[in-house]
C-alpha cells in the first residue's frame, strides 16, 4: 500500500517526532501564554544580544536591536513555520534589524572596545603573565575587534555566527538569507581580510 | 602571493575552519610544507582564529535581563486572533467569495448581442403565424439565420480584400518606399474597415513566398507607428507562431525586431531557441535589450559558454562584440560571464566600449547592486582601459573600504587619472603606514610602466587642489631617488603650478636625495628666474640653491647666484654661506625660525 505523506503544517514537527521545547513553547505562546513566550525570550536572550553586539559594536544599540527583535517575533510568531529552528529565525530577524540600522547610521558600527570575560589563554591557570603582556594582549583583541568592526554587515554576520557562535554554515545561511555555498564564501573572504588587516599585530604577537 | 598559492590560500582559510574535504585537507597540507609563505600566512590564520575566540564576551547579567524583558513586556501585542488556522480559513473564506463576486459580476455582464445566437432549426412562416405560444423560439431562429448571413457576408468581404490586398502587394515596387506605397493602394479598404492586419499576418504564414515576403516589409515598415489600426501588441502570438513555421523564421522574426513591447521582446528571446534565428538573435538582443529581460538572455548567453561546439563560441564572440554595456544589469552578466571562465579578451573589448556618457549612469547604477555583484562589476570596470572611469571607480572601492582593488584597479589604466587616483587614496589612507607602502611600490609600477609618465602625472598635478597635489607629491618622495626626482623635476619646470606645491616639491628636492644633477638645477634655476617678477618664489629659489650646494658644494652654489643675477657684496658672502649651509642643517641653528625660511627672506632682501 502506498504510504500517504502529509506535509507539516506549523510550527508543530511530523510524523512521530516529539516537538522540540522551543516548538512546543512557540504552540503555547501562539496559543496566547505569554508565560511561553518569554521562557523562549529568556533561552535565546543571551545569545541574541552577543551575537547582535558583535553586529552593532556598542551595548546601547544592541540592547534596542535585541528588544525590537523580540518583539517583533512576537508580533509575526504566527508566520513561523517551523521550517527552521526558532534560534535561526530570531537570528535572522535580529541580523535584518542590524543591517537596518547600519544603513540607517551610515556605513560603519559605531565601534566601542567591549569589555567582559576575556576567554583568554593568557588567563590560565598554570601561565604566568606579566601586567605588560595583559595589557598587550588586551590591545591585540582590540585591534582584532576594531577590524571585525570594519568587516561589511553581511560578511561579519556570517564571521560572527560561525566563528564566535560555532553555528553550522546551514545555520548561517539561512540566518542571513543566502545559500549554504554563499555562506561559505562570506566565511572565508571575512578571514582573508581579517588576515590582511592584522598580520602585524597577529606576528607581534605570536613572537 | 604567488599564482599557485591562490587556491592552496583559499582551503587553508577552509582548513582552519574544519570545512575541507579530506583529499583536499591533504593537498594543502603537504602544499604547505613545502611553501614558507603558505605556512606563515597558515599560523597568521591560526593566530586570528585563536584571538577571534578570544574576544571578550560581555555578559547580561539578571538585572540586564529582566530590564529588557519588562521593555518588551509593554509592547508586546496579543497574539490571540494570530493562529494560522483561523486566518487560512478566513482567506479561504475571503477568496471564495472573491471569486463567487467575479462569476456573478461576469454573468450579468454578458452583452447577448456579442455572442452569436444560440443554433436550432429555423421555423416555417406558417408555424410562426399559427402558433403564437412558438413565437419566442420562431424569432430566435430568424435572429440566428440573420447572424448567418453577416457572417457569410463578411467572409466575402474579407476574402475579396484579401485578394485585393494580394494583388496590391505583388504590385508593389520593391525599390520606392513601401509603406507610403501600399498606404496609398488599400485607402479604400481601410475606409471600408477591412481587417489589414490580420490579412497580412495571414500572408505571412501562408504558402506563397512572394506575399509572404512583401506581407513582412509592409508589417517591419507600418507596425511601429501602428498606422494598420489594430493595436501592435495583439499580433506579437501571431507572428510567434509564425516564427515557428519553416521557411517563415526570418520573416516574422524581422517583424518582431521592430517592436518594442515587452511581448515582442519575450517572443524575441524564445527565438534565441530557434536554430534559423538564434544568431541574428543574439547578436541583435545584445545590442538592445531591456534590463528586464537580461536574466533571461544571461542564462542563454551562460549556455552558450558551456556548450563545447566551436560555432557556439563565435556566436559569443560575436554577441559580446555587440553587446551594449550601458547599464548594471549588463555589467552583471558581463561579471557572470567572466566568472564562467570566456576569455578575457572578450570581456575587455566589450568593456571599452562603454560611452563616457554612460559614466554617470554607471556609478549611480552600481549602487543599486549587491554587495558580491557590485565588487565584480567594479572589477570589470578597470578593464575598461578607459581612465575616465578611474576616479568614479577609485572613489566607489574607497566608500567600500576595497582599498586592496582599488589598487589593483590602479595596475591597469593609464593616464592623468592614474595618478589623480594615487593622489585620492594617498590622501585617505595617509594614516595607515601598510597602504602609505603599498601605494608607494604600486606608484612606482606604473611609472615604470607609463611611457607617458611625466605629462600625465603633470596633467593630474594641474587638475588637483592643493592638498591632493601634495598628497601625490608626498607620495613620490617615498620613491626611489630616480623616478622621486623625475615627478619632482616635472611639477617644478611646469610653470603653471602653484607658489606652495612648487616650494613644496623643493622642499622635498632638499630634503631627499633624489639623484638629480648640477646641469639639471642649474635649467631649474633658470626657469624659476624667467619667472613674472609679480610671483614670489624665494622660497623655491632657496631650496634649488640648496640643493646646488648639497649636490656640487658651494661652487656649484656661487654660479647659481651668478645665474639668478645675484650680486653678493663681499662683506655679505660669509653670511650668506652661513645661511645655506644652515638651511642644509649642516650647522646648528639655535632659532627657531625654519632655515629655509630665512634663507628666503635673505634672497627677497638681495640686491
Amino acid at each position: 500500500m502506498q504510504e500517504v505523506l502529509v506535509k507539516p503544517q506549523g510550527p508543530c514537527v511530523a510524523g512521530n517526532q516529539p516537538l522540540s521545547s522551543d516548538a512546543r513553547l512557540v504552540q503555547q505562546a501562539l496559543q496566547g501564554d505569554r508565560t511561553a513566550f518569554e521562557q523562549l525570550v529568556r533561552a535565546h536572550l543571551e545569545r541574541t544580544f552577543h551575537l547582535v553586539l558583535r553586529l552593532v559594536g556598542n551595548r546601547e544599540d544592541a540592547e534596542d536591536v535585541v528588544q525590537e527583535t523580540f518583539v517583533r517575533a512576537h508580533s509575526h510568531l504566527d508566520q513561523f513555520r517551523g521550517r527552521s529552528s526558532f534560534t535561526t529565525w530570531v537570528t535572522r530577524i535580529a541580523i535584518r534589524l542590524c543591517l537596518d540600522l547600519e544603513r540607517a547610521r551610515g556605513r560603519r558600527p559605531a565601534f566601542q572596545p567591549l569589555d567582559g570575560d576575556h576567554e583568554s589563554l593568557l588567563s590560565a591557570p598554570g601561565k604566568s603573565v606579566t601586567p605588560p603582556e595583559r595589557a598587550q594582549h588586551r590591545e591585540t583583541l582590540a585591534q582584532v575587534e576594531r577590524a571585525v568592526a570594519t568587516l561589511p554587515p553581511r560578511l561579519r554576520a556570517a564571521l560572527v555566527l560561525r566563528v564566535l557562535q560555532g553555528e553550522d554554515y546551514a545555520t548561517v545561511a539561512a540566518a542571513i538569507g543566502t545559500t549554504v555555498r554563499s555562506a561559505r564564501i562570506y566565511v572565508s573572504e571575512a578571514r582573508r581580510r581579517l588576515a590582511e588587516l592584522l598580520p602585524r599585530e597577529l606576528e607581534e604577537l605570536g613572537s | 602571493m604567488k599564482r599557485e598559492c591562490r587556491r592552496p590560500r583559499e582551503d587553508l582559510r577552509r582548513w582552519v575552519d574544519d570545512d575541507l574535504p579530506l583529499n583536499a585537507a591533504l593537498r594543502v597540507e603537504e602544499h604547505v610544507s613545502k611553501c614558507t609563505e603558505c605556512h606563515r600566512y597558515l599560523s597568521t590564520l591560526q593566530r586570528l582564529e585563536e584571538h577571534l575566540h578570544q574576544l571578550p564576551r560581555p555578559r547580561l547579567t539578571a538585572g540586564d535581563q529582566e530590564r529588557l524583558l519588562q521593555g518588551m513586556r509593554g509592547r508586546w501585542l496579543t497574539p490571540a486572533a494570530k493562529t494560522p488556522r483561523r486566518r487560512s480559513a478566513v482567506r479561504i473564506g475571503w477568496a471564495l467569495a472573491t471569486a463567487a463576486a467575479c462569476l456573478l459580476a461576469f454573468w450579468l455582464s454578458r452583452d447577448p448581442a456579442i455572442a452569436p445566437p444560440r443554433e436550432g432549426p429555423a421555423p416555417s412562416p406558417l408555424l410562426m403565424a399559427r402558433a403564437p405560444a412558438n413565437r419566442g423560439a420562431a424569432e430566435e431562429a430568424l435572429e440566428w439565420r440573420h447572424w448567418q448571413e453577416q457572417q457569410r457576408r463578411t467572409k466575402l468581404e474579407v476574402d475579396r480584400s484579401r485578394q485585393r490586398v494580394a494583388e496590391i502587394l505583388l504590385q508593389l515596387d520593391p525599390t520606392a518606399p513601401v509603406a507610403a506605397e501600399f498606404e496609398r493602394a488599400v485607402l479604400p479598404l481601410t475606409l471600408a474597415g477591412a481587417p489589414l492586419q490580420r490579412i497580412l499576418e495571414h500572408f505571412l504564414s501562408g504558402p506563397d513566398d512572394q506575399l509572404a515576403k512583401r506581407a513582412s516589409q509592409v508589417l517591419c515598415a507600418v507596425l511601429p507607428e501602428a498606422r494598420l489600426g489594430a493595436p501592435v501588441a495583439d499580433m506579437v502570438p501571431s507572428l510567434e507562431r509564425a516564427m515557428g513555421r519553416p521557411g517563415r523564421e526570418l520573416l516574422a522574426y524581422a517583424v518582431l525586431a521592430t517592436l518594442s513591447s515587452p511581448s515582442a521582446f519575450r517572443a524575441r528571446l524564445k527565438a534565441l531557441e530557434i536554430p534559423a534565428l538564434r544568431s541574428q538573435a543574439f547578436v541583435d538582443l545584445a545590442a538592445a535589450l531591456p534590463d528586464a529581460f537580461v536574466p533571461a538572455f544571461e542564462r542563454a548567453l551562460l549556455r552558450l559558454t558551456r556548450a563545447p561546439e566551436a560555432a557556439e563560441r563565435d556566436l559569443l564572440q560575436r554577441t559580446l562584440e555587440h553587446l551594449a554595456v550601458d547599464t548594471d544589469a549588463t555589467l552583471a552578466v558581463l561579471a557572470s560571464l567572466h566568472r564562467e571562465g570566456i576569455p578575457q579578451e572578450l570581456i575587455e573589448s566589450a568593456m571599452r566600449r562603454i560611452p563616457e556618457s554612460q559614466q554617470q549612469a554607471l556609478q549611480t547604477s552600481l549602487q543599486g547592486l549587491g554587495p558580491l555583484k557590485r565588487r565584480e562589476a567594479l572589477s570589470l570596470i578597470r578593464w575598461s582601459h578607459d581612465p575616465v572611469f578611474l576616479q568614479p571607480l577609485v572613489e566607489l572601492l574607497l566608500d567600500e573600504e576595497e582599498i586592496d582593488l582599488a589598487l589593483q584597479a590602479l595596475a591597469l589604466p593609464r593616464g592623468p587619472g592614474t595618478y589623480e587616483a594615487f593622489a585620492e587614496l594617498y590622501h585617505r589612507t595617509r594614516e595607515s603606514r601598510l597602504w602609505r607602502s603599498q601605494l608607494a611600490s604600486a606608484l612606482l609600477r606604473t611609472l615604470q610602466d607609463d611611457p607617458r609618465r611625466l605629462s600625465h602625472c603633470a596633467s593630474a598635478l594641474r587638475s588637483l587642489e592643493t592638498d591632493r597635489q601634495e598628497s601625490l607629491l608626498s607620495l613620490c618622495a617615498a620613491l626611489p631617488p630616480g623616478p622621486s626626482a623625475e615627478v619632482l623635476w616635472e611639477v617644478l619646470s611646469d610653470g603653471s603650478q602653484s607658489s606652495r606645491t612648487r616650494t613644496h616639491a623643493s622642499r622635498l628636492l632638499t630634503d631627499l636625495e633624489v639623484g638629480c644633477t648640477q646641469n639639471d638645477l642649474m635649467a631649474l634655476l633658470q626657469a624659476e628666474r624667467q619667472r613674472h617678477p609679480a610671483v614670489d618664489n624665494s622660497r623655491v629659489l632657496g631650496a634649488l640653491l640648496l640643493a646646488l650646494y648639497q649636490t656640487a658644494g658651494p661652487g656649484a652654489l656661487q654660479e647659481g647666484c651668478r645665474t639668478l643675477g645675484l650680486e653678493i657684496p663681499k662683506r655679505q658672502q660669509g653670511r650668506f654661506l652661513r645661511e645655506v649651509r644652515l638651511a642644509a642643517g649642516s650647522e646648528g641653528s639655535r632659532r627657531r625660525e625654519d632655515p629655509l625660511e630665512r634663507l628666503a627672506r635673505w634672497l627677497s632682501a638681495a640686491p
